[in-house]
């Protein structure tokens, strides 16, 4: 167990401390978007179109946003914080999206759905609590990628695009959106942190959040994390149909090359991002920000994400989803049924371990307790599952492959023994309309050719990739982890039950801590994280 | 594992899986309970073989459905149901264009609508249909927005159905109204209530016990105290109890001083025109108010304008089953809580 959680940590550390940016991206100021700079940029997103085309550039929130979509109805404010519950006077994250379209100055009609956002900070009836240092992006659909701009002072400044060398560097915006696409770390239900159909926060429409006289939302304007959800969603598979567009060249004759084949199918093997994920049960007054007194009332279930792989392995689960793009192993999505926390148990971890909220320089004094939302943990990013699915659907991968993948460190969701085995993996292989043609044939070969040397984790993936049939071999693996939890669980208050809980609970805290280490991708968040940690 | 009944009194409408999904979640909150230590709640079927005339009557624990906690107008607590609406009682006021009030009041727990929901979309929208006539949901309603609820598993369809209760249409009001949302008002905080405050604590007195047992029960509440003082008196009293069957609470009656053109009436039996003000359906979990524009109907000499108004006067109960320990076997009895699931 204790090898176990060092691998873990090894694992989360080594995937979440990103090189954080050795030297500073050059932004590039925007303010002549005729000269020869900025046209070498080569920039044609909606925010670039309706904003840095403008004359003059609007600098001002409301000037952006009639700018990008005149209707106000159309605009959607969502808002974060990891101290949202709390009413207390102080900054909150908004995240604006537009949806409709809008006609630019040039007469082309421009589509806003999930095609640009901006981010600012907000204070009590201050929207935003200042210009400077809003931040935006864009989506350029004819080059097939994003472009980040942010606001320094009254300057407007492009800030890298995903196909740039940011990504490559992580510099820049892309210090937190990893692999150059959108981002929002705490998708899918119930949104911890939100404002959201699971967690509506009241004051954010009340005084003096939104002031009568003033309001900073405008009715219908403020919407919950739900809707965001399903546009990052969007946004993310439109950047892995492009991603996956770029890296095709027909051959003729039905069969089709797939070029730079480690970087397209890198997130089948490594957790290129996290997100933040718990169960939907709110912990009451043991969140530091409720000021409820009562406390946790309902059973914990803990998610299928905190025992493996899930959002790939098992049902579609999220927006959108459907089973052709997962493995489709219906026991992956059953660990919640059988891992189930009484209440007062959870109450007792809670308390036992003096859980206090800490942030990227420790523990925050008078803020003991768990997040809002129980068994709050990292789980593999929604990136990475989408290119899954996307891969799977479009056939560019097949569910035997990625099966032989999952089976290695299949415990750990995050794993960087799985990312070791994209080595093996070629750097173009054939495909054609039924799937891959040659990718399991070259693969072996690279795995065979590394004859004895082969770690026990590559052996595996090897014998499953040989064996023909490892989706269904996955299928007994997860079946007997799960008859293992189930007995692990089946009985509260036996000292088996007692032991698992610890052991998972310990799990839970030490990827927590993983999470806020120094150097982690989170502390480079513009908010910051903060997570409930083990106290002294 | 005993045979929960429906608490809407619509034994399922026939559908036998949405019914075992239903009993098996009711299982798990009581096996849960009945393990906590020396806790008098247990299992309903420790008093399967109570010969009746020995059985204890149930207790009734009654209280006034209005949420003391909001320190809110009526119209705010009315307009902002999933932040005060926390006596285990929720309601919708709407009033249309030609000026007729309507409030709907629910105690119905969303696990009996997750029970349709984990069988499939077309059950669960049956399930609506039951209580909203000609209701048609989308699947986006109900789940959200792009989600094919059938590609899920069972889990995730409910899952999703409970955490979109607030913005689903039938439920918000939009449309209709379904169940219990507001998020103190859950089946595991009444259970939870149960199963702490049955704990005796003969050094302190029984009134008490709503402030010992940490963030199980609210202090502020309506609810919360007094169904704490019932059953810690019953765990006193050497009973054992449980939630009676069907598990739920009840909406009792309507009270106040009713008038109708300045004349005394009994509003459960009153109708104008045909319309009967109050009724009463789904085994007591649903009431409906209705209100002709005009109508001189007044609730202690006020016109009622509000669902908080009339929230004041609402009577809703906890039924719990109660039998002396000595008739239950061993392991129903506080000290013995069973170490393997029962049943």
């Amino acid at each position: 167990m204790r090898q176990t959680t060092f691998f873990f940590l090894a694992a989360i550390t080594a995937t979440l401390i990103i090189g954080r940016p050795t030297q500073a991206q050059t932004p590039v100021p925007l303010s002549t978007p005729g000269s020869a700079a900025v046209q070498a940029l080569e920039l044609g997103d909606p925010f670039f179109e309706l904003v840095i085309l403008a004359n003059p550039q609007p600098t001002r929130l409301s000037d952006i946003e009639a700018a990008l979509q005149p209707v106000p109805d159309r605009r959607r404010k969502f808002v974060v914080d990891e101290g949202i519950k709390s009413s207390a006077p102080g900054q909150r994250r908004s995240v604006i999206s537009f949806v409709g379209q809008t006609i630019a100055p040039s007469g082309e009609v421009i589509d806003l759905d999930a095609t640009v956002m901006l981010s600012i900070f907000f204070a009590p009836g201050q929207f935003p609590s200042s210009e400077n240092g809003t931040e935006a992006w864009g989506w350029d659909d004819a080059r097939g990628r994003y472009n980040y701009y942010k606001l320094n002072g009254n300057t407007w400044m492009f800030r890298g695009t995903s196909s740039g060398p940011e990504v490559r560097n992580r510099t820049g915006c892309m210090s937190c959106h990893l692999n150059g696409s959108p981002i929002m770390k705490e998708l899918l239900v119930p949104w911890a942190n939100w404002h959201s159909v699971s967690d509506g926060i009241a004051y954010l429409s009340q005084p003096p959040w939104n002031p009568v006289a003033q309001p900073i939302f405008a009715p219908g304007q403020l919407q919950g994390a739900e809707r965001l959800e399903v546009q990052i969603i969007s946004a993310l598979r439109r950047f892995h149909r492009h991603e996956a567009a770029r890296a095709q060249t027909p051959l003729g004759g039905g069969i089709t090359r797939i070029d730079n084949a480690r970087a397209l199918l890198r997130p089948v093997f490594e957790t290129t991002e996290i997100n933040i994920a718990s169960s939907s049960v709110p912990t009451g007054n043991l969140h530091p920000f409720t000021s409820s007194n009562l406390g946790i009332l309902d059973p914990v279930q803990i998610p299928n994400t905190h025992f493996l792989n899930a959002r790939v392995l098992a049902q579609s689960n999220f927006p959108g989803s459907s089973a052709d793009g997962t493995l489709n192993i219906a026991a992956a999505g059953q660990f919640r049924n059988a891992a189930r926390v009484p209440a007062t148990v959870y109450q007792d971890l809670v308390t036992s371990n003096a859980l206090v909220l800490a942030s990227c320089r420790g523990p925050v004094p008078g803020l003991q307790g768990d997040a809002h939302f129980a068994w709050l943990h990292p789980e593999p990013g929604l990136f990475d599952v989408t290119r899954v699915e996307h891969l799977l659907t479009e056939k560019i991968v097949d569910r035997n492959f990625v099966a032989a993948v999952m089976a290695v460190d299949l415990r750990n969701p995050i794993s960087d023994v799985r990312a070791e085995l994209l080595q093996f993996v070629p750097e173009d292989y054939q495909i054609d309309a039924s799937g891959p043609l040659d990718l399991h044939e070259q693969t072996l070969a690279a795995l065979d050719a590394a004859g004895t040397a082969l770690p026990p984790s590559a052996q595996l993936f090897r014998d499953r990739l040989r064996s023909g049939n490892a989706t269904a071999l996955l299928e007994q693996d997860v079946e007997a982890y799960l008859a293992e939890v189930t007995s692990a669980f089946s009985v509260p208050t036996s000292a088996e039950f007692d032991d698992e809980v610890q052991k998972q609970f310990a799990n839970l805290l030490d990827r927590r801590a993983a999470m806020i280490a120094a150097d982690s991708v989170f502390c480079g968040l513009v908010e910051g994280p903060l997570l409930p940690v083990k106290g002294n | 594992m005993f045979d929960y009944n429906d608490p809407s009194g619509r034994d399922f409408l026939g559908n036998t899986a949405a019914r075992d999904f239903y009993r098996a979640e009711l299982e798990r909150v009581h096996q849960q309970g009945a393990r906590v230590p020396n806790s008098a709640f247990t299992l309903p079927e420790a008093f399967s073989g109570i010969d009746p005339a020995q059985q204890e009557p149930p207790v009734v624990v009654e209280w006034p459905g209005f949420p003391v906690t909001a320190g809110q107008s009526d119209a705010t607590i009315d307009a902002n149901r999933f932040l005060h609406q926390d006596e285990y009682v929720e309601w919708e006021t709407a009033r249309d264009a030609a000026g007729n009030l309507t409030v709907t009041f629910t105690t119905e727990f969303p696990e009996y609508f997750e029970a349709f929901a984990k069988v499939g979309f077309e059950p669960l929208r049956e399930a609506i249909r039951d209580v909203v006539p000609d209701a048609d949901p989308t699947p986006d309603e109900l789940f959200g927005p792009g989600i094919a609820p059938d590609a899920l598993s069972p889990e995730d369809r409910a899952d999703r159905f409970r955490a979109f209760r607030q913005s689903n249409p039938w439920n918000n009001g939009e449309k209709g109204v379904l169940c219990l949302t507001q998020q103190f008002n859950t089946l595991g905080a009444l259970i939870n209530l149960l199963v702490h405050c049955s704990i005796a604590r003969t050094d302190v007195d029984a009134s008490q016990i709503c402030t010992l047992v940490g963030g199980f029960c609210g202090q502020r509440r309506n609810s919360d105290p007094r169904i704490s003082v019932n059953v810690q008196n019953a765990a006193r009293a050497n009973l054992v109890i449980s939630a009676a069957d069907p598990v739920g609470i009840s909406i009792e009656r309507l009270g106040g001083r009713w008038t109708l053109d300045g004349a005394e009436v009994d509003i459960a039996t009153t109708s104008t025109n045909g319309l009967q003000h109050w009724t009463l359906s789904r085994n007591g979990r649903r009431a409906e108010f209705r209100l002709p524009a005009g109508l001189d109907l007044r609730l202690d000499n006020a016109p009622v304008v509000s669902g908080a108004q009339l929230s004041r006067v609402l009577i809703v109960a906890s039924r719990v089953t109660a039998a002396s320990s000595a008739l239950v076997p061993i392991w129903a009895r506080a000290g013995n809580e069973p170490q393997v699931p029962v049943g």
